[in-house]
């Protein structure tokens, strides 16, 4: 598990020497490829992390369940 | 960069969006709704498939050079342009997961057993990124010289395959009545041929001169035509039966190959030529989910946001989709409202509003 966030920070830090001249001058770009780079090292901790964590699917089944059995017939009908 | 499409480029980024997944996975989702009138609910797909690659087409050749997040921002208020962006941001993100995740169960499973899922993705992800920062117009031009040797691929996949048909396997026709294979369209309909509506987000990027009018439609016959081979042959070599119960069926049918007992392996071919179409596929939707989140924050022209998108997409394809029954649980019973809604009513309501703005001008 260490050696995975080691491991994320490394990259984060080889993708951020990588950009940093690309970003300069430009404030939101920076906001935006911070805010970016903060959602992936927290979701590489997270699964590195082995919690059991519930997907991110879950939210969409629950929006759309409904509206796929509205609009498509399903089996029975 | 090189950022602009010439028409056949774009139908060439058509055909490889349409074979890239549908290839490996229609056969077995088809037979698993309509079992032998899989064919039949193809040819249904494929007539009802027609409304929306026109309605795609209009929406093309209206939106002109200006994308549908800036038409929905012009006429509607840009919060509403940002709320479309973002719901096309969550849709282009969702498809790749789902694509990434099913590249990465069929090498598991058939190919790269002992290779750990992060690294397949890392090495996908890695070649994806360095496409999209050469940008879209290298892209479908490396497509063009791929595309020709797929096509002429499959063509003598199919051939060799053909010595193995019986035909019994399609009968009894229509035994559970027009309605098995209508839903078996239905399904058909909502992947792949909804998940076009990607393409519609790169007409920014298509060149405005000569621009014809028919320029998807080319495209999906030729598509349809060699996805309707590969069911075809599915139900008549393996049959219905083993088609659905395969999990990579075009792969298991590519291993009873064999000729003269010299020629043997083969399978290997169509894993390669799936993996091509897959990696077009995916890299189209990457490619758009950069310019959502660009639209979607104000900032034009930057290649910077791909590796960090990269960085969210490694954990949340694992984190997403953690089993093979909850992929299969998810595309069947919720990706195809998600589609519908998404990919068909949301242009669909653009193209409306379209119309009578149009008809208000004159």
């Amino acid at each position: 598990m260490i050696s995975s966030i080691i491991g994320t920070l490394l990259a984060t830090a080889v993708i951020v020497a990588l950009e940093k001249r690309s970003l300069s001058g430009s404030r939101k770009k920076w906001i935006t490829f911070g805010s970016l780079l903060i959602i992936g090292i927290t979701l590489n901790i997270l699964q590195a992390s082995r919690l059991d964590i519930p997907s991110p699917l879950h939210v969409l089944e629950a929006v759309f369940k409904p509206v796929n059995s509205v609009l498509i017939p399903q089996e029975g009908e | 960069m090189n950022q602009t499409l010439t028409p056949l480029q774009f139908r060439v980024l058509v055909v490889l969006n349409m074979l890239g997944s549908s290839l490996i996975y229609t056969p077995s989702m088809l037979t698993s709704v309509s079992k032998q009138d899989a064919w039949i609910a193809l040819l249904i797909g494929f007539l009802l498939g027609i409304l929306p690659v026109f309605l795609y087409e209009t929406l093309i050749g209206r939106l002109g050079n200006v994308s549908i997040i800036e038409y929905c921002s012009k006429h509607f208020g840009v919060w509403c342009g940002k709320l479309v962006a973002a719901v096309l941001l969550v849709y282009t993100l969702l498809i790749s997961v789902l694509i990434l995740k099913g590249v990465t169960d069929f090498l598991s499973t058939w190919i790269l057993n002992r290779t750990p899922i992060s690294y397949m993705l890392v090495l996908m992800l890695g070649a994806s990124v360095m496409a999209v920062r050469v940008g879209i117009g290298n892209i479908a031009r490396s497509g063009e010289v791929f595309l020709p040797w797929i096509l002429v691929g499959l063509t003598i996949f199919y051939g060799l395959l053909l010595p193995d048909i019986k035909v019994d396997n399609l009968k009894p026709m229509l035994e559970g009545g027009i309605a098995q294979p209508f839903r078996g369209g239905l399904a058909f309909l909502s992947f792949p041929i909804f998940e076009l509506m990607v393409l519609v987000l790169c007409t920014p990027y298509l060149k405005k001169t000569n621009r014809p009018t028919r320029i998807i439609f080319p495209a999906y016959l030729i598509a349809s035509l060699y996805i309707f081979g590969i069911v075809m042959l599915n139900l008549l070599v393996a049959g219905p039966y083993i088609t659905e119960v395969t999990s990579f069926s075009s792969y298991r049918l590519a291993q009873t190959i064999r000729i003269a007992d010299i020629f043997q392996r083969l399978e290997v071919f169509i894993a390669g030529m799936w993996c091509i179409t897959i990696f077009y596929k995916f890299t189209i939707y990457f490619f758009s989910s950069n310019v959502l989140i660009q639209e979607l924050t104000g900032t034009k022209n930057t290649r910077s946001y791909l590796l960090p998108l990269a960085m969210i997409l490694l954990p949340l394809t694992q984190m997403a989709v953690p089993n093979t029954v909850y992929g299969t649980y998810f595309s069947s019973e919720v990706a195809p409202g998600i589609n519908m809604v998404i990919a068909f009513l949301l242009p669909l309501a653009v193209a409306i509003h379209q119309l009578f703005t149009k008809r208000k001008q004159v």
